[in-house]
């Protein structure tokens, strides 16, 4: 049947199914260590509906501005951008459900209330790994270091904000973040949050000079310090917060705690948005 | 068609593909709204019956299923047992849940020294806590 279509249209289909299967990958790879986490399977079941749908309202342009960051095809248009968003929501729902119900954390007796809510938390995650792998396509690598050029300073924001947001989502629904935040007294938080700092301004010199004379005559210590490190420090710990908020950690817990618990995940959350603009 | 618009690179199967996204994403925000509309709050409501009764080695397992037909998850769900004798108690159990989620039902087991078919023996949920 398909021989007696024209070539290109075969290649075509060939291409759009081997997109498919990357974004099934990249979905995978970045949401298989929240589908085995069993706060996540519960948090899908307590989490406030109104909550959840915040997330996924968050999502569409979270993956449509990660489409126009990340570059790919030079050739595509904010159309474009919306249906990979899309096709990526698509390939998360499916793989989660999958997922979920070969490890019987979803099964056919369960309530709706509880397969929706597990499927739509994971499907956030499994998205943003499926976008990230359909920007793999294409004639990426020889626009890589041309984009990075371009790159402008709200879109650098934004990819820190996305690489905090990847790792925080990891780590935010664990017991371990409130049991940390207990267990550390003052000195040792106020130590976290300085090393955040200084790991995150690390990566942003790593990015900023790859080779040893400094491309840009204007990037001083400081000027880079303040731009990128310690805006993007305040960006990591409004993530925090909103993820804090969204997983129900918040809830009658004081400010120093919540502080508290905003350095502990803003160590993570601020390793991933300085790595972000490295690997994305 | 689209191609003559503005260079899409978009083919007709990923449309289609992203159409189904758009419309999966509608229907899960869809369900929760209307899940939240319709049971605003409130608190677990909490059943327990006996499902079966075995012999187990030298006692006996009775195994019981809880339901909650409220709304809300409850975490931690104590359920205690007591194996009555007239109005003695002549043996007690307790159990405790990790999650019963709203509309649903866990199963779990008793395990009892004596045989509970001679006695009266009665399940009750007795304490939860919110998630």
């Amino acid at each position: 049947m398909t021989a007696t279509r024209p070539r290109h249209e075969q290649a075509g289909h060939r291409a759009f199914f081997v997109g498919l299967a990357r974004a099934f990958a990249g979905a995978l790879i970045f949401a298989l260590p929240m589908l085995m986490t069993m706060e996540m399977w519960w948090i899908g079941f307590y989490i406030d509906p109104w909550k959840l749908i915040l997330l996924l309202v968050v999502l569409v342009p979270l993956l449509v501005g990660l489409g126009v960051v990340s570059g790919f095809k030079p050739t595509e248009g904010l159309r474009d951008m919306v249906a990979d968003a899309f096709v990526a929501i698509t390939i998360a729902v499916v793989m989660s459900a999958v997922v979920l119900f070969v490890l019987d954390v979803v099964t056919l007796d369960m309530p709706p209330r509880e397969v929706v809510g597990k499927i739509a938390l994971q499907t956030f995650p499994g998205s943003v790994g499926a976008m990230l792998a359909r920007a793999q396509t294409g004639d990426r690598r020889q626009t890589r270091d041309e984009r990075r050029e371009e790159a402008n300073y709200p879109g650098a924001l934004f990819l820190m904000a996305v690489g905090a947001l990847f790792l925080g989502l990891n780590i935010a629904p664990t017991e371990e973040i409130v049991l940390l935040s207990y267990m550390m007294e003052p000195p040792r938080e106020i130590a976290l949050a300085a090393l955040s700092l200084a790991l995150m301004h690390g990566f942003v010199f790593a990015v900023e000079f790859p080779g040893s004379p400094p491309r840009r005559p204007g990037a001083t210590f400081m000027g880079l310090f303040l731009r990128y490190t310690v805006v993007g420090y305040t960006i990591v710990l409004a993530i925090c917060l909103y993820l804090l908020w969204t997983f129900g950690r918040m809830e009658g817990t004081g400010g120093a705690e919540l502080a508290s618990a905003c350095v502990v995940l803003g160590f993570p959350c601020s390793i991933g948005a300085a790595a972000a603009r490295l690997i994305v | 068609m689209e191609r003559s618009s503005g260079g899409t690179s978009t083919s007709p199967w990923e449309w289609a593909v992203a159409l189904l996204g758009l419309a999966l994403l509608l229907a899960m925000i869809g369900y929760m709204a209307f899940f939240a509309l319709a049971h605003e709050g409130g608190v677990p409501v909490v059943s327990a019956d006996q499902v079966r009764v075995e012999r187990a080695g030298d006692g006996w397992v009775v195994r019981f299923r809880v339901r909650n037909d409220g709304a809300v998850t409850a975490a931690s769900l104590r359920v205690v047992a007591e194996l009555r004798q007239g109005t003695a108690v002549v043996e007690a159990g307790e159990v405790t849940i990790d999650y019963l989620p709203a509309f649903s039902e866990r199963q779990a087991g008793l395990i009892l020294r004596r045989d509970p078919g001679g006695h009266d023996l009665r399940i009750v949920p007795s304490s939860y806590t919110e998630p």
